[in-house]
């Protein structure tokens, strides 16, 4: 296994408890209680606007429950969300004006990763436009972009909103790879989608979102 | 980790098109209209030169607080910014730094042009332009507090005004009386000390308190 995927050291947990989390009025996620630990695949699947965004947000830690509470360990500490996750949102974070190569070694430098940069444009197979301003490309290598920086981000969580929107035959085999390599090697997976579990690993967990009745 | 975000928010303002120079031009703009409307006699304006310079220099740096942290919000990089572990105390000092060179030392390079419009004597130029580079760290961490409380708001544009007015007070007070003492006293003069007193007060309260005010929008 290549450099860019080194063995997750020890044993990540997400444990999550009675969480309630709405958007203005409206109740969207009603006491869910789960918990991830290495090796797990979260697989939420819900229609648009059933609240799968805010509940990676939750997930993340970039959004706080209305009730109930989310717990991020590391061998059994309670740690900062931000020690552990990387979120790839569903819109594109990659700064227009910026190259390829200039927003991924932006990132990668925040991370001391910067070694991982070209490795990682290279698996994603972005490594022959690193020099294209990042608004010239179009909707799915946006999408490997941010694989990359995923990539880089060598966090053990990863959560991940629509990720195969917009993406090429070639482009959802990336992803279900990384997503195996990841488990693979100890991490855990949190996907938002509306399509249907696909089988990542044998610890696939799928939760379907509904409204209420 | 300032660096690498300064180095970032410098390259994106440059390839901006221009985008950090619309303060210069609004600068301009004031300092024109109060030429007109006092009626162009520089026995009238001279006395008030420093003041309307002032004016126009915080007006102009006004406008641009609401952008501090807006695009960044709104795209997603704050909250990125925060899950790559950069402490928001230096994320908002990056942005200090940032705003000051971008939105106000333009400004204060564009002081000795409108030095030449009102006709106003070498050694107040220089007291100006003295004041107003003292205070240059105050006007842009309350610009950054501002701006970092009304993240993601709509129409903030009028609460930034409401936020920061109290805070430039001060500040605008002692920075014309500063100008007055530099006649007597130079830089030696006791409001030039106060002045620099107002900008490291800033620093040190509200910078923690703009990160305070980004951590709540991201959680």
């Amino acid at each position: 296994m290549s450099s860019l995927f080194p063995q997750i050291e020890g044993i990540t947990k997400i444990g999550v408890t009675s969480l309630s989390l709405s958007r203005g009025e409206k109740v969207l996620i009603d006491a869910l209680t789960i918990n991830l630990v290495s090796g797990d695949v979260l697989w939420a699947q819900g229609d648009n606007g059933i609240g799968k965004t805010t509940l990676l947000e939750a997930f993340a830690g970039l959004r706080l429950p209305d009730e109930g509470r989310i717990s991020w360990k590391k061998n059994g500490k309670t740690v900062r969300p931000s020690r552990l996750v990387a979120y790839q949102p569903h819109k594109s974070y990659a700064k227009p004006s910026l190259t390829i190569e200039e927003d991924i070694n932006f990132w990668a430098g925040l991370r001391k990763a910067k070694d991982l940069a070209e490795e990682a444009m290279d698996y994603v197979g972005l490594a022959s436009r690193a020099k294209i301003a990042t608004q010239g490309l179009s909707a799915g290598q946006k999408r490997r972009l941010a694989l990359a920086k995923l990539i880089i981000s060598q966090k053990p969580i990863w959560i991940m909103d629509e990720p195969a929107a917009a993406m090429d035959k070639s482009g959802v085999f990336l992803i279900d790879d990384l997503i195996k390599k990841h488990i693979g090697r100890g991490g855990i997976a949190i996907i938002a989608s509306h399509d249907a579990a696909r089988e990542l690993s044998s610890h696939t967990r799928k939760l379907t979102l509904q409204a209420a009745v | 980790m300032i660096a690498p975000i300064l180095r970032r928010d410098l390259t994106l303002a440059l390839r901006s098109g221009g985008a950090w120079l619309y303060g210069v031009f609004f600068f301009a703009v004031f300092i024109a209209l109060n030429a007109i409307a006092l009626g162009g006699s520089l026995n009238v304006m001279r006395p008030l030169a420093p003041a309307l310079i002032w004016l126009a220099v915080i007006f102009s740096a006004m406008l641009s607080f609401q952008a501090i942290f807006q695009e960044d919000f709104n795209d997603g990089n704050l909250a990125q910014l925060k899950l790559s572990g950069v402490s928001l105390i230096n994320l908002c000092t990056a942005k200090t730094i940032s705003f000051a060179l971008l939105s106000i030392l333009p400004l204060l390079a564009a002081v000795p042009i409108a030095a030449l419009v009102f006709d106003m004597p070498r050694d107040v130029v220089l007291a100006t332009t003295s004041s107003l580079l003292l205070s240059t760290p105050a006007i842009a961490v309350y610009g950054v507090l501002s701006s970092a409380i009304l993240a993601g708001r709509r129409g903030g544009g009028f609460l930034i005004v409401l936020i920061t007015t109290p805070f430039l007070i001060p500040v605008l007070i002692f920075g014309l009386e500063a100008i007055e003492g530099f006649s007597k006293n130079g830089l030696a003069a006791i409001e030039f000390r106060i002045v620099i007193g107002l900008s490291l007060i800033a620093i040190a309260v509200g910078i923690p308190a703009a990160a305070a005010a980004l951590k709540a929008h991201l959680e």
